[in-house]
């Protein structure tokens, strides 16, 4: 074995920012191409020095390994956030739970939310999703022309959350919008600023939800949360909130950026949408060829907690590692044909949900509205094309892969369903 | 000589690509992590092929393939 005292210390940083202008610029999938065929474990000076992992092989080696590399998060005497899944640090801006706890409470939170995120759980929700569906597709199919991104793959999949979580589904947009905005705009920015303001406003209203719940609990999840038992005490109100939280930003923005790049990918290639309108049972497969085309979750981060060798690169304790999904997930040593999309490619061990540990809760409710979402758009506007003019990417795709607008217009249909107007 | 398949409970994570890869060998369990469960442990040798790429396709290598 190689000790970690004889390899070389000496970094030789490279220039790189998933936050930076630059980086969505260039494309961030040209930047990731480039580290990892050079330095797929490279140090960065940038956001107060930080690696960046490009490797299938290496992102997979950090992710399965939640004894060295943590996930948690504090916050000190003096309010300053550090650790967590984000670089910098700060743009955490409330503690995640189960996503920033490291065992043994992992453990408990994750104990608490499995039982209704489970396969069998998720089925019950199917017809919620489908009403929800087609009620979203009704408000627009008369018309013939929508905004893919904020009609249909925001709409719903946020509005599927705030059903489970007991919310009216009506003020989807003012829960979901400073969670685009917060990730899809750079620090610094007035949008950016005006998110985080958006954000606080979500953090007190969930607080005022959970002591509601907590007097008059309902079938909902908040109420499960307000009521739960953690380590065989009640649920603190700083930890019940900040499992909300998460439960939003795990589910508003994620589904959303997945469904708007299949729909963008699938206006360009009309082969390869016939190939789903054909037969609408290839979906499931598909779905996962556009996780990995898409990588909805582009990069996170980790902290180093034991001395580590890495890639051949010696990683010390406190240093913050950032992992590229987007990249890991086009590494040619484990995907043939990287970079096409295969529709129908098997096997397909991306790391779009993450791995290990951590790997998402939400992925079996998420795969479920997406197959919903998706036959239901490809079955009553089969022919959407998209406004490649007006369609516009976040300004920032160093975390998430989203788009602001997507107009779209299509054969206008007729409404299905007799509910009214939300 | 058979094949044995099986899926470690310690490292599975619930992914399903075994599912969707041979759905009459792996089923998604009934507990609350949507683990892998394999329904049918011994299988032919002639499915060899197509299991090594299934159990090669698993994010967590949880799979493994004996012969018996
Ligand atoms: C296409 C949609 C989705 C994608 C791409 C996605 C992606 C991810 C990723 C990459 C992680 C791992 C984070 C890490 O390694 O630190 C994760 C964790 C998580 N996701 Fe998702 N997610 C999606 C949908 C959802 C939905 C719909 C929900 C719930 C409403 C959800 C809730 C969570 C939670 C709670 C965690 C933390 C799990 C833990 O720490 O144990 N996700 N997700
Ligand atoms: S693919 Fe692997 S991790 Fe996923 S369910 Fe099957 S065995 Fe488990």
């Amino acid at each position: 074995m190689v000790m970690p005292q004889e390899l070389p210390t000496a970094r030789c940083p490279v220039a790189f920012d998933h936050n930076s202008p630059e980086h969505t610029a260039r494309g961030p999938l040209e930047v990731y191409r480039e580290l990892r065929n050079s330095t797929p474990v490279a140090w960065s000076e940038s956001n107060g020095g930080y690696w960046v992992v490009t490797s299938y092989a290496e992102v997979s080696e950090v992710l399965r390994d939640a004894v060295t590399y943590t996930s948690g998060a504090a916050t000190d005497d003096a309010g300053n956030y550090s650790g967590g899944i984000f670089v910098p640090a700060e743009r955490g801006l409330v503690p995640m739970i189960p996503t920033e706890v490291d065992n043994p409470q992992w453990e408990d939170f994750r104990r608490l939310l499995a039982p209704r995120f489970s396969p069998t759980a998720v089925w019950d929700y199917r017809p919620m999703i489908a009403e929800l569906t087609t009620h979203y597709v009704d408000q627009v199919i008369e018309a013939g022309e929508c905004d893919l991104a904020v009609d249909i793959a925001a709409a719903i999949p946020a509005s599927s959350v705030l059903q489970l979580l007991g919310i009216d589904v009506a003020e989807w947009a003012t829960y979901s919008e400073p969670f685009h905005n917060a990730l899809g705009y750079p620090p610094g920015s007035p949008e950016y600023a005006e998110a985080v303001t958006g954000l606080q406003g979500i953090v007190e209203r969930i607080r005022e939800l959970i002591a509601r719940r907590r007097r008059d609990p309902g079938a909902d999840l908040i109420s499960h949360v307000a009521s739960a038992e953690i380590g065989g005490a009640p649920i603190d109100d700083e930890a019940a909130m900040s499992v909300v939280y998460t439960l939003f930003s795990g589910g508003v923005d994620t589904t959303t950026t997945l469904l708007a790049n299949a729909f963008a990918y699938l206006s360009r290639h009309p082969e390869a949408r016939e190939f789903l309108v054909s037969d609408l049972s290839r979906l499931p497969v598909a779905t996962e060829e556009f996780m990995r085309m898409f990588t909805p979750v582009q990069a996170l981060a980790r902290t180093v907690r034991k001395p580590a060798v890495l890639g051949g690169q010696v990683l010390s304790p406190g240093e913050r590692v950032l992992l590229s999904y987007a990249s890991a997930n086009r590494d040619e040593a484990t995907f043939p044909r990287a970079d096409e999309c295969v529709m129908d490619r098997m096997p397909n061990k991306h790391v779009s949900w993450g791995l290990g540990l951590h790997r998402c809760l939400g992925s079996h409710l998420a795969r479920t509205q997406v197959e919903l979402i998706l036959s239901e758009v490809l079955t009553r506007m089969p022919d959407f094309s998209i406004d490649e003019q007006r369609s516009r990417q976040y300004p920032n795709l160093g975390i998430v892969n989203g788009w602001v607008t997507m107009p779209a217009t299509f054969t206008p249909g007729r409404r299905l369903s007799t509910r009214g107007a939300a | 000589m058979t094949l044995r398949v099986s899926i470690d409970p310690g490292l599975c994570r619930g992914h399903q690509m075994c599912v969707l890869g041979s759905p009459d060998v792996f089923a998604s369990g009934d507990n609350d992590d949507g683990l892998g469960e394999v329904l049918g442990a011994v299988q032919p040798q002639s499915r060899f092929e197509e299991l090594r790429r299934v159990a090669s396709g698993c994010p967590e290598s949880a799979i493994s393939i004996a012969f018996v």
